[in-house]
């Protein structure tokens, strides 16, 4: 194996920056002449605007601009794009209301922007701002799903009724029907799958920069996919062609979906900084971010397992309602349908399913893509109804699970539910993760436990996931308003060092390393000589960013393409200088080899002639050694495995502590075992903070009552065990790298382990449902209720 | 929310009464309180500082008294708004003697919105209790500076779906709407 190359746990590079607080984020970025915007919000989740009186705000000595939907409504600004259409049952387009940056008659969230103040300092903007007077005519509101559809409800939209913005189904009802007709048994269950904040460390930037003399725009921000903002931006709000417009996304702490998506500050920004000619910042602080960073999950689903005798799954139905905001984000409709429902197959083959899902307005947050995006949705809902369905069945939790598998000789496998698994080897990962686990001692934890007074519970989850996103032209076909191909450029320098520019972007992912060792592997380049560039539409010539787990299998692939065409050529120059068929020249760990011979000339000098092409086949071959691929996947990667969890019950006082956490994962190939455990790591961790603690909370007029992290619980470090994790490898058919990505698992596999745990731990008090997070209220409430 | 709490106050009932009637005396006592004006028939306005753990704001407030009935009772309807949030309730205030001086007793129903709602939740029964018990402490002392005894109890009910708190800014509003109808 060459020397950090595919599979090497190396150490990663952009470390060493980022824990010496040399890490560049937008906020540290200063441009000259700087301002500073504070935007105004709404305090009420449904109002008219009966008058914003910027008077004061603007007479405030600093104080540059204070500008309101009006101003922007005047300037022709359009609204923010949604990036995914659905279609209902009946084949008609959604309801797709418009979403101006700046609130312009009607604010529909607390949080809902209403006007910016552009100061000289960021304390005068915020001071300032607490002078915009705004009188708001309040307007009934609907904060959650219950009260969305409830008889006679508010409306968010009236172009919406019922609150409905789409009524969606997919799977054959018929089919489900008459299984359900024939089933012997029938396990159901009704979930909430709790909403969530995402809280990246760095809260959202954004500075906008206008170049007069060249009528250029320049966005910083923090986003996971800058080509996609300044496409949405520019051709979509701003009316800005692309060359006009560079938007660069530096390091960025953490996104975990929350940075996808175009926000409104990137507009106002971008359009102020014209308007005024100076260049403004905007960074979010922590509370703001609770109310205008896009939010997740939040469905409330019922849904049916029907069985044959043996417990053999024949039919599934589901039907959903998912709290889609009050405004659509820019993934948010398609997360709860094709994110969501096309999992529900899971790793089982049921014949037969039924889904169908009611996207609801709400006036909260918009929702969009959380970690996971929908699979942790799916999985959720059928990892604990598989459970239940083991106990209506008489079966263990493992042999029900073992039963229904789709079997390793079965692939290509067909699910009823639109999506084609490649490969897979279920039973594996569970054999795996029960060695891993101990599982076959668990009884004597469990009396260790209960000497101590604890109750011990063990749960399973074996979940599934597609990820890879995504076949552009099934992608187009299910709504999808964009393609999502990717795009590396290979720049070998003269003298041999190598620049990868790269459409993927990191933002915690460390591909500054992966990436490299693909390069290592491909070229034999040292390690050290690869720089990897991304995050910036100036460079970097095209992408569609990171996320759906998505940089390995489309942005990695995208990349060995490249590479692949620089081997090609380094051997066309290689055969040149060394005076041989190109087809006898061996290209292995840096050098160019005649095949059978000691005749070789190092890769740092095919490079060299590549631009000093005095010795070189100029008649043939262009100088220079530059690559670039765009790859488009021919399918989704299906990651899939096993977790167990344990956890301990302390039944005086409902505190639930997950005391070990196993995970078999089976990611296809792995570039970087370490870096892919620390992602099993962080998803698991979020994982078990929405299985235990994370809620987000509206109440009724729609006021966010978890909107800091006093009210928002996030898991620390005390509430997450030392996890036990393999992997469990099934390449990917259809990529040359046989990846399938690994960052969103964790999210996904982790919390009905983590409740099925909970439960069975439960079991002598015959608690059969818990909601998430089980808080020590709700477990205490449970066991003091069956107590009775 | 609910907030709900009695106070023992040495002096008359009549002099309690008149007291929280006086524009004056409600100004030098409530804390924070900057301006305080009659705009109305029994309709006030008043601009109050009020700091509840991290948030801190300029309230403009807008109260108005109803079903007065000296010196016995009346209820209080008001408003308080600032860039940190809004809140808006009523509260109903009862003067009763008792062992030579009054108790007073008020009942409150508000809400909060905005940054209070958001970042206050958990700190505003303690904030309330707490300029509630600012304001009673100095009252009792302008109305009685020997005594200056104030036996302070602060109950709170919250719903049950929201076990979280609520912001400072209630806190202040409660102050609030006790003080100004207070006044006249």
């Amino acid at each position: 194996m060459i020397k950090n190359g595919m599979g090497a746990a190396v150490r990663r590079k952009e470390d060493y920056r980022f824990i010496t607080g040399n890490g560049q984020y937008v906020d540290d970025i200063n441009r000259p002449n700087q301002v500073y915007a504070y935007i105004v919000r709404s305090p009420v989740a449904h109002a008219r605007l009966a008058s914003v009186d910027t008077a004061a705000a603007r007479a405030v000595p600093g104080v540059v601009a204070v500008l309101t939907g009006a101003d922007m409504a005047t300037d022709g600004i359009g609204g923010l794009p949604c990036g995914w259409g659905i279609h209902n049952k009946d084949g008609s387009p959604m309801a797709e209301p418009g979403h101006p940056p700046l609130a312009a008659e009607v604010v529909r969230y607390v949080g809902d922007q209403v006007a910016v103040v552009i100061a000289e300092s960021k304390a005068i903007a915020r001071d300032a701002s607490e002078l915009v007077e705004v009188d708001y005519d309040e307007l009934p509101a609907v904060a959650g799903l219950v009260a969305a559809s409830a008889d006679g409800a508010a409306l968010v939209w009236d172009e919406a009724p019922g609150n409905i913005c789409y009524d969606w189904e997919i799977g054959d009802q018929a089919a489900t029907e008459a299984a359900f007709a024939s089933a012997k048994q029938i396990a159901s269950i009704d979930v909430v799958n709790n909403r969530l904040i995402a809280n990246a460390m760095e809260p959202r930037s954004a500075i906008g920069e206008y170049d007069s003399g060249k009528d250029e725009h320049t966005l910083y921000t923090t986003s996971q996919n800058p080509h996609v903002i300044r496409l949405l931006m520019g051709a979509f709000v701003m009316g800005i062609p692309e060359h006009k417009l560079r938007v660069i996304a530096p390091d960025v702490g953490g996104g975990f979906g929350s940075k996808i998506f175009h926000y409104a500050e990137e507009a106002i920004v971008t359009w102020a900084a014209k308007k005024i000619k100076r260049p403004i910042k905007w960074t979010a602080e922590r509370s703001e971010s609770f109310i205008s960073d896009a939010h997740g999950r939040d469905h409330v689903t019922h849904a049916e397992m029907a069985m044959d005798e043996n417990g053999i799954f024949v039919g599934l139905r589901v039907s959903t309602r998912a709290n889609l905001g009050a405004y659509l984000s820019t993934f948010g409709p398609s997360v709860p349908t094709y994110l969501y429902a096309t999992l529900l197959a899971g790793t089982y083959k049921t014949p037969a399913i039924y889904a169908e899902v009611k996207g609801m307005f709400t006036n909260t947050v918009p929702v969009d893509a959380y970690r996971g995006a929908g699979r942790p949705e799916a999985s959720y809902l059928l990892e604990r109804l598989v459970d239940r369905a083991a106990k209506v069945a008489g079966l263990d939790p493992i042999e029900i699970r073992r039963r229904n598998f789709i079997q390793p000789d079965e692939f290509p496998y067909q699910t009823p539910v639109a999506l084609e698994y490649d490969t897979g080897d279920y039973g594996a990962a569970v054999d795996k993760a029960l060695e891993l686990g101990d599982y076959d001692s668990f009884d004597k934890r469990k009396a260790e436990s209960a000497g101590r007074g604890k109750l011990r519970g063990i749960g399973i989850s074996t979940y599934i996931e597609a990820c890879g996103l995504a076949p552009s032209n099934i992608a187009g076909a299910l709504g999808a308003r964009a393609g999502l191909y990717e795009a590396g450029t290979v720049r070998v320098n003269p003298t041999g060092s190598v620049t990868v520019l790269t459409g993927s972007h990191s933002h915690g992912q460390g591909h500054e390393t992966t990436f490299a060792q693909l390069v290592t592997e491909a070229l034999g380049v040292d390690f050290d000589l690869v720089e990897i560039v991304h995050g910036d539409t100036g460079k970097v010539p095209f992408g569609m960013g990171t996320y759906g787990s998505r940089s390995a299998a489309v942005g990695g692939v995208a990349l060995v393409n490249a590479l692949e065409k620089i081997r090609t050529k380094a051997k066309k120059i290689a055969a040149h200088l060394l005076e041989a068929s190109e087809e006898d020249i061996e290209f292995k760990e840096g050098q160019l080899t005649v095949a059978g011979t000691d005749k070789a000339v190092a890769f740092s000098d095919v490079a060299m002639a590549a631009y000093v092409p005095h010795n070189y086949p100029l008649e043939t071959l262009e100088p220079g050694l530059e690559e670039t691929a765009f790859y488009d996947p021919k399918n989704f990667t299906f990651p899939a495995g096993c977790h167990i969890c344990e956890v301990e019950i302390d039944p005086d006082t409902g505190v639930v502590d997950v005391v070990s956490f196993t995970a078999a994962d089976d990611f296809g190939r792995v570039i970087n075992p370490m870096i892919v455990e620390g992602q099993v790591h962080g998803g698991v961790a979020q994982g078990i903070g929405q299985a235990l603690y994370e809620q987000c909370i509206y109440d009724e007029s729609g006021q966010l009552m978890s909107g800091s992290l006093m009210d928002y619980c996030l898991p620390k470090a005390d509430n997450i065990p030392d996890f036990s994790v393999t992997t469990s490898v099934t390449p990917c058919t259809h990529n040359v790298l046989g990846v399938k990505g690994c960052g969103e698992a964790g999210a996904i596999g982790a919390p009905p382990a983590v409740i099925n745990a909970v439960l069975n731990a439960l079991a002598k008090y015959e608690v059969d449902d818990i909601q998430m997070p089980a808080t020590p209220e709700r477990v205490w409430r449970a066991i003091q209720s069956a107590a009775k | 929310m609910e907030i709900k709490g009695e106070y023992q106050i040495d002096a008359p009932r009549q002099a309690v009464w008149e007291a929280l009637n006086d524009p004056e005396m409600l100004k030098k006592c409530i804390p924070g309180c900057e301006s305080l004006e009659k705009v109305g028939d029994a309709k006030f306005a008043a601009k109050v500082t009020a700091a509840v753990g991290p948030v801190r704001a300029k309230f403009n407030t807008s109260l108005s008294l109803e079903d007065l009935n000296p010196p016995v009772s009346y209820r209080l309807v008001g408003e308080s708004k600032a860039a940190a949030g809004f809140g808006r309730g009523s509260a109903t205030v009862e003067l009763e003697e008792q062992d030579g001086g009054t108790l007073l007793r008020y009942d409150a129903d508000f809400k909060v919105g905005g940054k209070l709602a958001q970042v206050g939740s958990r700190l505003v029964m303690g904030a309330t209790k707490k300029t509630a018990d600012q304001f009673f402490s100095a009252f009792s002392k302008e109305l009685d500076p020997g005594a200056a005894r104030v036996d302070a109890a602060v109950e709170s009910t919250a719903e049950p779906s929201f076990p979280w708190t609520y912001v400072l800014s209630g806190a202040s509003f409660v102050v609030l709407l006790i003080w100004w109808f207070l006044l006249r």
